[in-house]
Parts: structure tokens; sequence; C-alpha cells
């Protein structure tokens, strides 16, 4: 699951457990210096680079992945 | 060695011309006496949190920037909300009460303050020649013995103890305790990333232009000012000002300050760059913007619209007793 992956790369830069998937991203105390990396995780473990102001318009992790998940299937 | 000149008097009274807005009189007897004024309600808490939002979206596009910078100067070129922020009606009503009818806005600077970040420290600024060594506001009205540069400092989200919110030394702007001029081994060098500066000050080491290097500011003096997102404090920079450090976790203090002048203060006089922070900035597109009034002077290049081409917003100059 996309979504999965995601969390995985939000829990680990965040450096936060049980985030559910509607978590707002400035919320659970995100910022732009985490995000680049959130991007760069994205972008090593899917393939997919997304631009930094998407990341921040989709800050939840139900909605970065229905993103990538419309990017993967049309690739 | 040198002797350099004696700094003038600090011009520290409201413009001849201020416009009393008698509603905020008391606002303004206390801001003159201080040195500060805060906070003021210029956005109710969930607009400023949705306006934050968008521009923490907007400032990750960086196609239309004046300049790319990682100080984040002059975003109200490029992010349509700031365009419309620098003109907001309550601020420019206290603009108007200190600097007169007729105001330009020669500067923004976004100021994230992420967690674990170190406070700034104290620094006082009388024409920010710390910068480079030159300096960037230059008055023109030899009689003008009144405020010239005014800072009007918005929390987006919540200024406390813990985040990271201003603090200020009341009463500190009518004697100089820093002098720009003095020399400084630090953040005028142009390898200096202000994102990984160990300074507490962008970079540069503000303790450097102290004229006492053992002046400590007197605890009594101090005033900091917690604010709630969408709300304000307007100060002079010659008064002596700061920050907390960030100490929480996961809370980032992100404020936004516009930088305003009278029109017959000449913005960065003859100079096409200058340099700051670490970066070098070309202003062969730069502007100020006319935030109240009228400008009858042509020292200074006008911007009257953003890099997309809205138009910004000028205040009508009117009110105030007996007008």
């Amino acid at each position: 699951m996309i979504s999965d992956k995601i969390r995985d790369i939000w829990e680990r830069e965040l450096v936060l457990q049980d985030i559910s998937d509607d978590d707002d991203f400035f919320a659970v105390g995100g910022h732009s210096l985490i995000m680049q990396k959130i991007q760069a995780g994205i972008n090593d473990e899917l393939g997919i680079e997304v631009p930094m102001d998407e990341l921040f318009r989709l800050a939840t992790i139900s909605q970065i992945s229905e993103h990538i998940a419309e990017i993967m299937a049309v690739q | 060695m040198t002797q350099m000149e004696p700094l003038p008097q600090p011009m520290a009274r409201l413009a001849p011309n201020a416009i009393a807005h008698e509603d905020i009189k008391d606002d303004i007897d206390q801001f003159e006496r201080d040195g500060f004024f805060g906070p003021i309600k210029v956005y109710e808490p969930d607009e400023a949190a949705a306006m934050i939002r968008e521009i923490r979206i907007q400032n990750q596009k960086r196609n239309s920037l004046l300049y790319d910078n990682n100080v984040n100067y002059d975003r109200h070129f490029d992010i349509s909300l700031l365009s419309e922020h620098i003109s907001n009606p309550v601020i420019c009503k206290y603009l108007q009460a200190i600097l007169g009818p007729d105001v330009l806005l020669w500067r923004t600077e976004f100021f994230p303050k992420f967690p674990g970040a170190e406070g700034t420290e104290w620094h006082q600024v009388r024409d920010y020649s710390y910068a480079n060594g030159n300096p960037q506001l230059l008055p023109t009205e030899s009689d003008w013995n009144a405020f010239i540069d005014i800072t009007v400092w918005t929390a987006f989200t919540p200024a406390t103890k813990d985040t990271g919110c201003l603090r200020f030394l009341r009463g500190s702007h009518r004697a100089w305790y820093f002098d720009e001029r003095k020399s400084t081994q630090s953040g005028r060098r142009q390898d200096y990333d202000v994102n990984h500066s160990p300074t507490a000050f962008f970079g540069y080491k503000f303790s450097d232009f102290l004229i006492d290097p053992e002046w400590e500011p007197p605890a009594e003096d101090i005033v900091t000012m917690e604010m709630e997102p969408g709300e304000a404090v307007i100060f002079t920079a010659t008064c002596v000002h700061g920050s907390e450090p960030n100490t929480t976790e996961r809370e980032t203090r992100f404020a936004i300050a516009g930088r305003y002048v009278p029109t017959h203060v000449r913005v960065y006089p003859d100079q096409n760059e200058f340099t700051a922070h670490g970066a070098s900035f070309s202003l062969a597109n730069y502007g100020s913007v006319l935030v109240s009034g009228h400008n009858r002077f042509t020292h200074n290049r006008i911007r009257e619209e953003n890099n997309f081409g809205e138009r910004f917003s000028v205040n009508v100059a009117t009110g105030g007793i007996g007008s």
C-alpha cells in the first residue's frame, strides 16, 4: 500500500508514531526542512518526485497517497 | 586609526505630519514612549491560520521570485496574500500615526523559527548598514527629527515564550547601545548559510556592534511580547530587540515582518545590489511599494504591481483630529 510507505516516511522524518492518515502535517509539527526529507524519501522509495508546493498542499497521508497513486496509474 | 563620527541623536519622535487617529491615540503615545506597541489585532486567528497555510504553500513556488534567497526577502512580489498584507488598513493606520500620511514599504521578511532554534540576540538597527557596511536607508529631509523606519511584525502562529516570541528593551530607542558602523568578522562573508549559522542573528554576531562590550540589558526594562496568530507588534528597529529561543519540540513559530519608511527616505541609496545574510541581491527589478498617501519624490523606484501584474493597494491618508 502506498499509504503505508508514506506513513513510514512521515513517522521516520517527523520522529512520531501512530500518525493517522488524516493528521495534518503542520498540526503534527511539520515544517519545510522536514518536508524536504519527506520529499527525498518519496523520491527514493517510490520513485516519484512530488514538488514541494504539492506536498504542502496535500498535507495528509491520505491526500498525498491518493495523489501518488494517480501519478503511478498513468505511468 | 580613524575616529568615527559621533552617532546622530536617535530620531525617536512622531512625524510632524503624523495623522492623529483618535481611536489609537493611547497606543501611539505608548509606542512613542516605549519604542514598540503591541499586540495589535490584524486578523482573526482562524483567518491568520488559513493565510499562513496558503503562504507556506506559495513559499515553495520559486518561479516568480524577485530574487532567490534563503532569508525570504520581498516575497510580497510573488505571494499574492503578502501583496495584500503589506497595505492592510489596520497596519497602515498605525503607520500614518507615526510616519505621516505618505508611506513606503521597502522590505518584507519571513521569520520562521523552527523547534530548537536559538533566540535572536539583542540588536538595534538604525540604517541596516550592519549587513554590508553601507546604509540601506537615507533620510533626505534634513530637518526630519522623527522615526525613519518602522517594522510591523505579524505573527501567523502562536508567538509565546516557548516558541520564540519577540522581546524588547523598553525605551531603548532613545540611546545608542550598538553602532552598526563597527567592523565585524561575521555575517558579511558570502559563504554564510543563514539556515546553518552558529550565530544567533542570521549569520551575524550582533554583539560585535556593542558600543560597550560589557553592556547587559537591564532586566526591569525587558518586555516579552507574546502574541496570538493574527496579531502584530509595531516597533522601531532602533529599540533594542531580540527573541526567545524556540524550546518546543514541534511548534514552528512563523511571522512576517514589513518594513516601512516615509517617502522622503531613500532606499538602497546609490546601490544596484546589496549583500546581506550571506546572499547577494540584484536590485534591477526592485522597487518600494507605496502603501499610503502620495509619493512626491523621484529618488526611489516604485513598484505599483507585483510579479503577476496585480496592483498593490494604497491607503488613503485621511482621518484623525481636524481632518
